[in-house]
């Protein structure tokens, strides 16, 4: 593939920013992809871009030809489609906020972009309306996003939704070579080595660290000090707190009783040796920083040389390092309580060792080469094989089940996609309609609605027409109009469908197929929040047939046994659906409901109602058991994406629920569901029918789906 | 001249009018002196009630105006870094600003929910009950501005008025408002049942039209006790004109959202048909028809009559006849 990467950046300077695009291109080059770097600053000599020459031929780059001035981002912008133009690359890559707001305005890129935004305004009061507007543009027109840790995704998503389904995790590069040095003995004879590398900051408590060495010496521990590094940062509130760090420092340098060592700033391979060397790395840091979204690359580069990482206890570095990691400390510590803590942790460090390395290793350039080239090969469009493209036309009043179908069809290279919207389930543009499928070679109604019935009613000899069926449609009047022999494929959700339609349309079995809702099974992939085993999840209450009481009965017996139960209902209420709140008994059913909220104490302190967001992934972290207490479905995506996710289904039995499901996940009634969740949370068995669950999810995923519409759409 | 000075000198030509009439009994106008006082005290209302929410409207105006300001400055001054940070800072305090007066002006809306009444003798106070049909209404939805973008944006939605203002109201709804009101057509066998589900008015000819009103949750029709009730022979061809009563009647509560139940089996006869056509739901031998949601869907008024089936005999239900 060919790739355009540009960062709004001076590659001139080494700092994270500048070493990351270096460890990407290479990465990328290494998967044998070629890669094209648009350096926004003119450069004879770039030191991290330096080590790239040579080794990797398949990396060029493209910088201004003035050597005054820096490309601004719509510069950039502007640059790179001149690129594009020439090269035609497959995936574009930029990083800055600005950048990817200019790339994202010109319509040749924006269908290749992947965005990674670094400097979003974090917490989200720091995002103006302004900023949430040009994020949101970003998002809806790039490709693919990219966000560090699980936690910037989530947080962008949130932001930003049209960034939901679009957004990749790309952790931090560590480099290869810092994997090199072997492990080391701790307290048999040498002094404990301590080492802080980076920035020398109040926030980062390098002044309080230099006490450290005299500190454990008082609790019988020989230990020394090593500080790489020369950048002071200036601090705002403390003016003075620069110089006094640095004169501390010299004074601690030239005490030889201190135990520190300073030995300013080094290159990195130097760096690198001295990590190599030492105990322990420190990263004890002031609260502020213990709220950001992104993965200490320094604790990482500590892990990878087998240096045990000294961290601010925060529910990231539990996630990361594990519950029983014994390096935790807290901001607000003393050093005198960092010297305790070190104390007490020392009979664990020399088995901490191995376990951090393995955490590092998921870090390593050669996890993120596969990682990316997963992505890519998933994503990136193929190379057209120079026929004419077929054009496909989608016509629907209602897009919400076509991300995945759409996405993959803009994957085929011989395959044109157009659109023909329809603005409610009965009303459309009939100009604009007959337009866009007058030189179809295939038209798809999403529905089997009334736009199928024009479009069977108005069909163009040698155009196919493909119909799918989900369900309510067989209720609908507009079937007796149909022209059902016009229809070339039908598709349904499921077998049990299949059959009704079949049964009440006259349908040409030969005609007919199953085609299961589709998931992006990558995408739910992502890792549980704590306590997630005893949070119930439920997606969308409307209509009554979903049957949220039954949800209610289930929280009942469940906080019987246990009170930590939650129910999490996401969606829209009921009264957003005018339609279906107009429905009198539906909307007695509703208010019994609710009611039954108000009065009971112990319902109205376990339930959250969360509104509508497309960033469904994202909550399902928090959710352990996905409820599917339904009547009557089709098919279910709610608890499809559930297991995805790793929650465990719990799926109420009605006619079709074995056939999507299988037995596993059905139970009878509401009895049986408590028991059940009860029983996996008991004995510590939910885990392992997470795992299975998500392992059946996979028959949902895009992939394999999406080579079933391959056939049916003649794609080849 | 302006509307608010025009109300006020009307305000008090027809106060002063009001008082003089009512003073002076000799002039035997005090009826239409209380009638005037009626109309200022109504018509003062009916302007604070307005001008309130003129107010509101221009408030909520400035304040977006002022939002619109500050992000056209953000984009102005972008470019400039050190300016950019400022204005960020500045820009961040007076949208919190913003967002409190927005909050407060919210706060101040005038909630339609739980009206409060008094009653004759003005001390006793009633709320519209939470399930009467009009209380809790649907959120108009104004725009679906992504839907036809592929996936799951396809479904947001713009509202016209946010969906939490609703959830909110009934999860604080206060205790008097939590009481249905149930209009029962037939005898008195399913009364004591259908009191553990709410208020329980039984409708009789001649005032059908007005028992059933616009907060009445549900109509039940027990057709196993009609022939007990001054209804007897409702659903007979000699008793049209009844029938045509209790059909209106019908016709109209379903109309306003009342959920019509017709309960219980009898021989069939001349609109016994016609009657269960109107029925959202009905309920036979415990059996519920339609049943598209599930025969075991959790209503209290449903749950009242089954409860009444299942633990009264035919011998009982006799006995209460």
């Amino acid at each position: 593939m060919k790739i355009l990467i540009f960062a709004d950046l001076d590659v001139r300077l080494i700092d994270g920013s500048s070493t990351w695009l270096a460890s990407l291109a290479e990465v990328l080059s290494a998967g044998g992809h070629r890669v094209q770097l648009l350096s926004k600053v003119r450069f004879d000599e770039s030191r991290v871009l330096d080590r790239l020459g040579g080794r990797f031929p398949d990396i060029s780059i493209d910088m201004p030809e003035d050597d005054d001035s820096a490309l601004d981002p719509n510069a950039a912008a502007a640059r790179a489609s001149r690129l594009h133009e020439q090269h035609d690359f497959d995936a574009i890559i930029v990083r800055g906020f600005n950048a990817c707001f200019a790339f994202s305005k010109h319509q040749d890129l924006s269908p290749k972009l992947w965005s990674y935004i670094t400097d979003l305004p974090f917490p989200i009061d720091e995002l103006s309306k302004y900023q949430s507007d040009r994020l949101e543009q970003v998002a809806s027109r790039s490709f693919r996003m990219f966000a560090q840790t699980e936690a910037a995704r989530s947080y962008l998503e949130a932001a930003a939704p049209s960034a939901s389904g679009k957004t990749l995790v790309l952790p931090p590069m560590v480099p290869d070579e810092a994997f090199e040095s072997g492990s080391r003995n701790i307290g048999q004879g040498t002094p404990l080595r301590l080492i802080y590398a980076g920035k020398l900051a109040k926030q980062w408590h390098t002044r309080e660290m230099l006490a450290l060495p005299e500190t454990l010496r008082d609790r019988g521990i020989d230990a020394e000090l090593v500080v790489v590094g020369d950048k002071l940062q200036h601090d705002v509130d403390d003016p003075a707190w620069g110089d006094d760090m640095r004169g501390a420092l010299i004074a601690a340098d030239e005490d030889e009783n201190s135990s520190v060592t300073w030995l300013g700033g080094l290159p990195r391979n130097e760096v690198l040796q001295q990590l190599s060397r030492a105990h322990i790395g420190i990263g004890w840091r002031s609260p502020a920083l213990d709220s950001s979204l992104e993965v200490s690359t320094k604790a990482l580069e500590y892990a990878a040389t087998s240096t045990l990482p000294l961290l601010n206890l925060s529910t990231d570095h539990l996630s990361l390092w594990g519950e029983d990691y014994p390096l935790f400390v807290r901001s607000e510590d003393s050093v005198h309580d960092v010297a305790d803590r070190i104390v007490a942790a020392m009979p664990k460090l020399a088995n901490a060792v191995a376990s951090v390395r393995s955490t590092a290793f998921d870090f390593s350039m050669d996890a993120a080469a596969t990682r990316l080239n997963r992505q890519l090969v998933r994503s990136v469009r193929k190379t057209p094989s120079g026929r004419r493209p077929a054009k496909v036309v989608i016509s629907s009043h209602d897009f919400k089940f076509l991300g995945e179908l759409v996405d993959g069809l803009n994957q085929q290279p011989d395959l044109e996609l157009a659109f023909d919207g329809w603005t409610s389930l009965h009303n459309h543009d009939e100009a604009l309609s007959s337009e866009i499928k007058s030189d179809a070679d295939v038209v798809f109604c999403e529905w089997a609605g009334p736009s199928l019935v024009w479009h069977a009613e108005n069909k163009v000899p040698g155009t196919k027409l493909i119909a799918r069926l989900h369900g309510f449609e067989l209720r609908g009047p507009w079937l007796k109009n149909l022209m059902a022999e016009a229809v070339d494929q039908w598709v349904f959700v499921s077998e049990r469908y299949r059959a009704m339609a079949i049964d009440q349309l006259n349908l040409d079995f030969d005609s007919t197929t199953v085609i299961p809702n589709m998931i992006d099974a990558e995408d739910f992939n992502r890792p549980k929040l704590a306590g997630s085993g005893f949070q119930l999840g439920m997606v969308g209450i409307v209509g009554f047939g979903k049957r949220p009481d039954r949800a209610l009965d289930l929280l009942e017996q469940l906080l019987e046994h246990d009170d930590r139960y939650i129910l999490r209902i996401k969606g829209r209420p009921p009264w957003d659906y005018p339609h279906e709140w107009r429905d009198p008994l539906q909307r007695q059913l509703y208010l019994d409901f609710y009611s039954r909220i108000r009065n009971s104490e112990a319902l109205r302190t376990h339930i959250a109602f969360e509104s509508f967001s497309p960033d469904i992934a994202s909550w399902l972290r928090g959710i352990g058991f996905v409820l599917s207490p339904s009547h009557n479905e089709s098919f279910h995506l709610a608890p499809v994406e559930g297991m995805a996710s790793g929650a465990v289904p719990i799926v109420w039995q009605r006619e079709g629920a074995e056939e999507i499901f299988g037995r596993d996940w059905l139970v009878e009634n509401t009895h049986e569901a408590a028991q059940k969740i009860l029983s996996l949370n008991s004995n510590s068995e939910r885990s392992r029918a997470a795992s299975r669950a998500r392992e059946q999810s996979l028959k949902w995923d895009r992939d394999r789906v999406l080579q079933l519409w391959y056939e049916i759409l003649e794609v080849k | 001249m302006k509307f608010g000075t025009l109300a006020a000198i009307l305000g008090t030509i027809g106060t002063v009018a009001a008082v003089g009439l009512i003073a002076i009994p000799t002039l035997g106008l005090q009826p239409p002196g209380v009638a005037i006082a009626v109309a200022v005290l109504a018509g003062l209302l009916g302007f604070n009630l307005l001008s309130s929410r003129r107010q509101h409207r221009a408030l909520l105006r400035e304040i977006n105006r002022v939002d619109n300001r500050v992000s056209r400055v953000e984009f102005r001054t972008e470019p400039v870094h050190d300016i950019r940070g400022s204005v960020a800072k500045t820009s961040g305090g007076m949208r919190e600003a913003l967002q409190h007066l927005k909050t407060l002006v919210d706060d101040e809306r005038p909630a339609a929910f739980w009206v409060q009444s008094q009653s004759a003798d003005g001390t006793s106070v009633s709320h519209s009950s939470l399930f009467a049909p009009g209380t809790i209404p649907a959120s108009p939805m104004q725009a679906r501005p992504k839907m036809h973008v592929p996936g799951r944006d396809a479904a947001q939605q713009d509202m016209k008025v946010s969906s939490g203002r609703n959830l909110g109201h009934l999860l604080q709804a206060p205790d008097a408002a939590l009481e249905r009101e149930i209009a029962l057509v037939g005898g008195k066998a399913l009364v004591t049942k259908l009191e553990s589900a709410g208020t329980v008015t039984i409708v009789t000819p001649g005032m059908a039209e007005n028992a059933v009103g616009p907060t009445t949750a549900f109509l039940v029709i027990d057709l196993e006790t009609l022939s007990e009730s001054p209804w007897r022979g409702v659903l007979e061809a000699s008793g049209t004109r009844l029938y045509q009563e209790l059909h209106t009647a019908v016709k109209a509560a379903r109309k306003r959202g009342t959920v019509v139940v017709v309960h219980g089996d009898s021989v069939p006869t001349h609109f016994t048909a016609s009657l269960e056509k109107l029925a959202h739901v009905r309920l036979k031998n415990n059996e519920l028809e339609p049943a598209r949601w599930g025969d075991d869907i959790h209503s209290e008024v449903i749950k009242a009559i089954r409860d009444f089936e299942k633990h009264v005999s035919k011998d009982e239900v006799a006995q209460h006849r």
